[in-house]
C-alpha cells in the first residue's frame, strides 16, 4: 500500500508496520511505533487529508495537522473489529466507513464514535475490497460479486417479508411517537431503524390492515368476522402497548355490507371528531366512543363522495363529490342530529367531472389542493367572493398527472406522490415555487406511492415495494457534472481522433456529422439530461432530454461549433460545455474566385462576339471601299478616257480617217481591258473564289489568253497542299494582280520562249516564283511604269519580300506572309 | 479463498430470513459489461469516469456503459493489492507485466516502468514528476526509479497485501 499525503510524506503499508519517507525524501524511513509489527492492510486519506490506517483488526487515525511532523504524531485508535479490515472509505460529511466482517460495514462519525452499522442483510455483500466516494457522494463498494453503488446511506427501504405478492405498504400513521405501518396483513413499527412486527392477539379475524388514528390518538382498525352471508363490519379500537395491539373498544356502525373505512379519506374536525368515507363512498362522523351517520342536505343526499380533507378551522371540511364539485362544509348538531351545512360550492370544470378525486389538502394560506387520477393537481384559493381555480399542475410540470398523495410538511413544502415517484414543491414566495421532480426515483425503483408522512424530520414513503425512509431535507450533492463528446463520426466513419482542441476543416461532401456525448454522473444515470446546439444551424439550445446522440446531415458550407451541456439527477447543470468547432469548406463552384472567373469568361465571350461583329462591319466597309475605289480607279477612269477618245474620234472621223481608225482601235483595246478589269473585280468579290485553287484556275485562263499570241510556252506549278488554302479577298486579289502584272510583262516585253510560275506554301508564307528565258531588263534604265512599283507596293502591304533578278531572263522571288 | 466465501455465505443464510432493511443500491456485474466480477478497487478520474480494477484488467464506466481496456497480456492486473493513486488528474494503475497504466476519460494508456522488464509484476506505484516508486510482487524489493537509475530502498520489507490475509 502506497500513499502520498498532503505534506508530501510517502507512506508504505507493510506486513510489519507503517514506513514513512518524510517529505518524500528517501532516507531512512520512520516507522510508526504505535503500529509497528502489525499487518497494515488498508492505508487511506480522507477528504480533509487525515490518514487512516487499518492494522490487523484495528483502525487508527493520524490527524492532518500532525503530518508536518509525523515523528510526533499521535495515532488514535478508534475501532477494533472482529476480523481483519479489508476496506475503508470516507464520506464528505466526515463519516468513516470501515468493513466489519462478518457483519457488514461500521460507520463512524467525525468524533470517531460508532454512528451506525450497515448490517449484512441490508448489504449485497459483506466482503469488501474497496469503499470509494465519488464526486457526487455516491459510495461504491468493490466486491467479489461486482461493484455496488449506494446513492444515499440515509435512505433506507424496509421490506416486510410476505409469502406471496408484493408487500404493498398502503397505510402508515404516527402514533405515540412511533410510526406504524401495514402491508394489508400485518402491522409493523420501527425502532432504532429496525423493523418490528406488532402482534395482534385475536383469532378467527380477518383484519383489513387499514387503520385510522383518531384526533384523540386511538387507533381504528376494521375487521371482518366471517359470520353469516355478509361479513359483519365492526371497528375495533386499539392502543398499542409493548408492541402489542390492545383492544380498547368495539364500535359497530351501519354501513352497507362489505364496506370498510377508506383509511386515507379522513378529515379531522376537532380534538375528538373526524369525518371519514367508507369504501362504498358514504360519509360518517367518527368519535372514540361512537360512529354517527351524517344527515345530508337534499342536494347531496344521493351522491357519492370520493375524497374528504380538513377545512381551515375546526368543524369545517372539504368534500369532493363525484361528477359535481368540491363542497366546503361544516357540521352542526341540531336537536341531537348531526347535520351537514354547505358553506361554499366549487363546481367542477367538465374535465374534472369524469375524473376521480383522490386527496384533499388545505394549506395555511387558505388554498385547497385537490389531486386527481388524470388531471394532476388543482389548487383553489379563497377570495372574498368565494373560491376560484388558482393553478393547475399536470405532467410535465410535475412527474405525473396521476397524483395519489400529498404531504404539506412542517417546513411548508408540498410533497407530491404519484405513480412516477415523488416531487417536492418548495415555495420561494407565496406565488412562485420550484419543483424538484422525480426525487428518490433511483432509490425507490420507480414504485407507486401510497402515502407520504413526516415524522421526526424524516419522510416516510409507503410504496408498492417497501416503506422507504429518507431525510425530509435531503442534502443533495451540488457537484457540477462534467460533460464530454465521446464519439464523432463523419459520413458514418469514426472520427474520434479529431476530438480535442482546435478547429477542424471538412471538405464540402464531409457534411454528415454524428455526435455522441456523455456526462459521467452517477446519482441516477437514467435521469441525466442533455442540451445541445450546433452554432451556425441551431438558433437555441435543444430541449433538455435524455438522448445522447445527434446526427446532422447535409450541412451546408460554413463555420460551426457544436456544444453540449448536461444536467444530473439533482438538476445541477454542467458549467463548461463540451465543444467541437469545425468548418465545412465551400465547393469550388461556390467560391468567389470561381464566380469572378466565370463572369470574366462570359464578359470575354461577349466582348469577343462584339469585336467579331465590329470586325465584320469594318471588313465589309473596307471591301465596299475597295470595290468603290476599284470601280472608280479602273472602270471610271477607263470609261472617262473612252468617252474622251470617242469625242476626239467624232471630230476626226471626217477629217482624219486614219487617225480615227487608230483611235477606234485604241477604244476597242481600252474597252477590252476594262472588261478584263471588270471581270477581275467581279471575280475577286465572289466568295466562291476564296481558295487558291480558284486563283490558279483563273491565272491559267489568263496565261492562255496572254501567252497564246506571242507563242510563249508557260508552266504553272502549284503545291497540292496550297490548293485548299482559303485566302482573304484582299490577299487573293493582290496575289492575282501581282501574278497578272508579271505575266503581262513577260508576254509584252520579255520575248521569251518559256515562262514558269510556281506557287507554294512554306511555313505559313506563300512563295511565288516566276521566271522567263527572255531578254531581261535593267530595272534602272527601263521607263518606270506603274507595274513594278505596284508589285512592290502590294507585297509591302503584307510585309513580304520581293527579289527581282533580270539578267538573261527575268526571275521574281516573292514571299508573302498569310 | 473459496472456503472463506462458503463460510460467509453460510453465515449470511439466516440473515436472509430477517426483515429486510436495505440501503438502495445498484449492482454492476458482468451482465452490465464489467469484465470480471472480482473487483479490487474503484476510483474516479478528473473527467468523472469511474475506474474499476478486476482480475482480468481495468474497466471504466461513464454512466452509460462499461469499457474494458485489454492489455497485450490476457491478465495484467491482480485485484485487491493496490491503492489507486492519482497523477495529474489521471488514475495510476500498477499492472502485471504491462508496466503502469494511466486512465483518463475514455482512454487508458500503458507505459513501461523505466528500467524494468515487462514481465515483472508490480502492485504498488507512485508517480512523482521526477521519480517513480515501485513495489514488485513476489519480491521484497522496493525500487525508487529516478531518470532510469534504480535504487533499492532499505530496509527490505514486504508490502502489505490484503490478499494475504484471506
Amino acid at each position: 500500500m502506497f500513499l502520498k499525503d498532503v505534506e508530501g510524506n510517502i507512506w508504505i503499508g507493510t506486513d510489519a508496520g507503517i514506513y514513512i519517507y518524510q517529505k518524500g525524501i528517501f532516507n531512512a524511513p520512520y516507522i510508526l511505533p504505535a503500529i509497528s509489527k502489525k499487518y497494515c492492510n488498508v492505508l487511506k486519506a480522507d477528504f480533509e487529508g487525515n490518514i487512516f490506517v487499518a492494522a490487523d483488526h484495528d483502525v487508527y487515525k493520524i490527524f492532518r495537522e500532525h503530518l508536518k511532523d509525523v515523528e510526533n504524531s499521535q495515532p488514535v485508535k478508534f475501532a477494533c473489529h472482529k476480523e481483519n479490515i479489508t476496506a475503508m472509505g470516507f464520506s464528505r460529511n466526515g463519516d468513516i466507513m470501515v468493513s466489519d466482517l462478518p457483519d457488514g460495514v461500521a460507520v463512524y462519525n467525525k468524533a470517531l464514535q460508532l454512528k451506525k452499522k450497515l448490517i449484512k442483510h441490508g448489504l449485497p455483500d459483506v466482503l469488501l475490497w474497496d469503499i470509494f466516494t465519488d464526486r457526487e457522494d455516491n459510495i461504491w463498494f468493490a466486491t467479489e460479486n461486482g461493484v455496488y453503488r449506494f446513492s444515499n446511506f440515509d435512505f433506507i427501504n424496509y421490506t416486510p417479508p410476505i409469502k406471496t405478492g408484493t408487500p404493498n405498504i398502503r397505510g402508515g400513521i404516527l402514533y405515540n411517537n412511533q410510526f406504524i405501518f401495514s402491508n394489508n396483513l400485518q402491522f409493523f413499527t420501527l425502532q432504532n431503524e429496525e423493523l418490528q412486527t406488532v402482534k395482534i392477539d385475536r383469532k378467527n379475524a380477518n383484519y383489513d390492515a387499514r387503520i385510522i388514528s383518531t384526533p384523540s390518538n386511538t387507533l381504528w382498525l376494521n375487521s371482518y368476522l366471517n359470520i353469516g352471508v355478509y361479513p359483519r363490519i365492526t371497528t375495533w379500537l386499539f392502543t398499542i402497548q409493548h408492541g402489542q395491539l390492545i383492544e380498547k373498544k368495539v364500535i359497530d356502525y351501519h354501513s352497507d355490507p362489505g364496506t370498510v373505512i377508506d383509511m386515507e379519506k379522513t378529515a379531522r374536525l376537532n380534538n375528538k371528531e373526524f369525518i371519514f368515507i367508507t369504501q362504498d363512498k358514504k360519509l360518517f362522523l367518527g368519535h372514540d366512543d361512537w360512529v354517527d351517520k351524517i344527515q345530508l342536505p337534499v342536494e347531496l343526499d344521493t351522491l357519492l363522495f370520493s375524497a374528504v380533507g380538513p377545512g381551515f378551522s375546526n368543524n369545517e371540511f372539504v368534500l369532493a363529490v363525484n361528477k359535481i364539485g368540491l363542497f366546503y362544509c361544516k357540521t352542526e348538531r341540531i336537536q341531537g342530529i348531526l347535520q351537514l351545512k354547505i358553506i361554499e360550492k366549487i363546481p367542477f370544470a367538465p374535465t374534472l367531472q369524469n375524473d376521480r378525486c383522490l386527496k384533499i389538502i388545505t394549506t395555511k394560506d387558505k388554498k385547497i389542493w385537490l389531486t386527481t387520477r388524470n388531471n394532476g393537481i388543482r389548487i383553489f384559493c379563497k377570495e372574498n367572493k368565494g373560491f376560484r381555480l388558482y393553478k393547475s399542475l399536470t405532467d410535465p410540470e410535475i412527474s405525473s398527472s396521476f397524483i395519489t398523495e400529498l404531504l404539506y410538511d412542517s417546513s411548508g413544502n408540498m410533497w407530491v406522490g404519484s405513480n412516477k415517484g415523488i416531487d417536492k414543491i418548495s415555495f420561494a414566495t407565496q406565488n412562485s415555487f420550484n419543483i424538484n421532480k422525480g426525487l428518490f426515483n433511483n432509490l425507490m425503483d420507480g414504485r407507486y406511492v401510497y402515502f407520504l408522512k413526516e415524522f421526526q424530520n424524516k419522510l416516510y414513503i409507503g410504496t408498492t415495494g417497501a416503506l422507504s425512509v429518507a431525510d425530509i431535507n435531503p442534502k443533495l450533492s451540488t457537484t457540477v457534472p462534467s460533460v464530454l463528446i465521446s464519439h464523432l463520426s463523419v459520413n458514418n466513419a469514426s472520427a474520434d481522433s479529431l476530438l480535442g482542441a482546435g478547429t477542424h476543416t471538412f471538405s464540402p461532401n464531409e457534411n454528415n456529422l454524428t455526435f455522441e456525448f456523455v456526462s459521467p454522473t452517477f446519482i441516477d444515470e437514467q435521469a441525466t439530461e442533455y442540451q445541445y446546439q450546433l452554432k451556425g444551424i441551431d438558433k437555441d439550445w435543444s430541449t433538455a432530454a435524455g438522448n445522447y446522440i445527434i446526427a446532422y446531415s447535409q450541412l451546408p458550407a460554413g463555420d460551426y461549433t457544436f456544444k453540449v451541456r448536461a444536467k444530473n439527477a439533482n438538476s445541477v447543470w454542467s458549467l463548461t460545455d463540451a465543444t467541437f468547432s469545425f468548418t465545412i469548406k465551400k465547393p469550388f463552384y461556390k467560391h468567389w474566385l470561381f464566380f469572378l472567373l466565370c463572369t470574366g469568361i462570359v464578359a470575354g465571350v461577349f466582348y469577343w462576339l462584339y469585336k467579331q461583329k465590329m470586325n465584320r462591319i469594318i471588313a465589309v466597309e473596307r471591301t465596299r471601299r475597295t470595290i468603290s475605289k476599284d470601280l472608280h480607279d479602273d472602270i471610271g477612269t477607263t470609261l472617262s478616257s473612252i468617252t474622251l477618245m470617242n469625242a476626239v474620234l467624232k471630230n476626226k472621223i471626217e477629217s482624219q480617217p486614219d487617225e480615227a481608225k487608230r483611235m477606234a482601235a485604241k477604244i476597242e483595246t481600252t474597252s477590252r481591258d476594262m472588261i478584263q478589269n471588270m471581270s477581275d473585280i467581279v471575280w475577286s468579290i465572289n466568295p466562291n473564289n476564296d481558295t487558291l485553287e480558284k486563283l490558279i484556275y483563273r491565272l491559267q485562263q489568263f496565261c492562255t489568253d496572254v501567252f497564246d499570241k506571242p507563242g510563249i510556252q508557260y508552266h504553272l506549278t502549284v503545291d497540292e497542299e496550297i490548293k485548299s488554302k482559303v485566302l482573304s479577298m484582299q490577299l487573293r486579289r493582290d496575289i492575282f494582280l501581282i501574278c497578272k502584272e508579271i505575266i503581262n510583262n513577260a508576254a509584252k516585253y520579255s520575248k521569251a520562249a518559256n515562262f514558269n510560275l510556281s506557287l507554294s506554301l512554306k511555313q505559313k508564307t506563300i512563295v511565288l516564283l516566276a521566271s522567263d528565258d527572255g531578254v531581261g531588263f535593267n530595272e534602272n534604265t527601263i521607263s518606270k511604269g506603274n507595274g513594278l512599283m505596284n508589285i512592290r507596293q502590294r507585297v509591302n502591304t503584307y510585309k513580304g519580300e520581293v527579289e527581282l533578278t533580270s539578267d538573261s531572263g527575268t526571275t521574281w522571288h516573292i514571299i508573302i506572309p498569310t | 479463498m473459496f472456503c472463506r466465501k462458503l463460510l460467509l455465505f453460510l453465515l449470511l443464510m439466516p440473515a436472509l430470513n430477517n426483515y429486510g432493511q436495505t440501503y438502495p443500491y445498484k449492482q454492476f456485474t458482468t451482465s452490465n459489461g464489467l469484465i470480471n466480477n472480482r473487483c479490487g478497487n474503484v476510483s474516479q478520474d478528473s473527467a468523472g469516469y469511474i475506474w474499476i480494477t478486476s482480475d482480468n484488467g481495468i474497466s471504466n464506466y461513464d454512466g452509460r456503459k462499461f469499457t474494458f481496456f485489454p492489455g497485450k497480456n490476457s491478465t495484467y492486473y491482480f485485484a485487491h493489492t493496490n491503492t489507486i493513486n492519482m497523477y495529474k488528474g489521471q488514475c495510476i494503475f500498477a499492472t502485471a507485466g504491462e508496466g503502469f497504466a494511466l486512465g483518463l476519460g475514455n482512454k487508458l494508456s500503458f507505459s513501461s516502468i523505466p528500467g524494468q522488464s515487462k514481465s515483472e509484476l508490480t502492485y504498488g506505484l507512485i508517480l512523482n514528476d521526477s521519480s517513480t516508486l515501485v513495489a514488485k510482487i513476489y519480491s521484497t524489493d522496493l525500487e525508487l526509479i529516478t531518470n532510469n537509475s534504480k535504487t533499492i530502498l532499505k530496509p527490505p520489507l514486504e508490502i502489505a497485501r490484503v490478499m494475504k490475509s484471506f
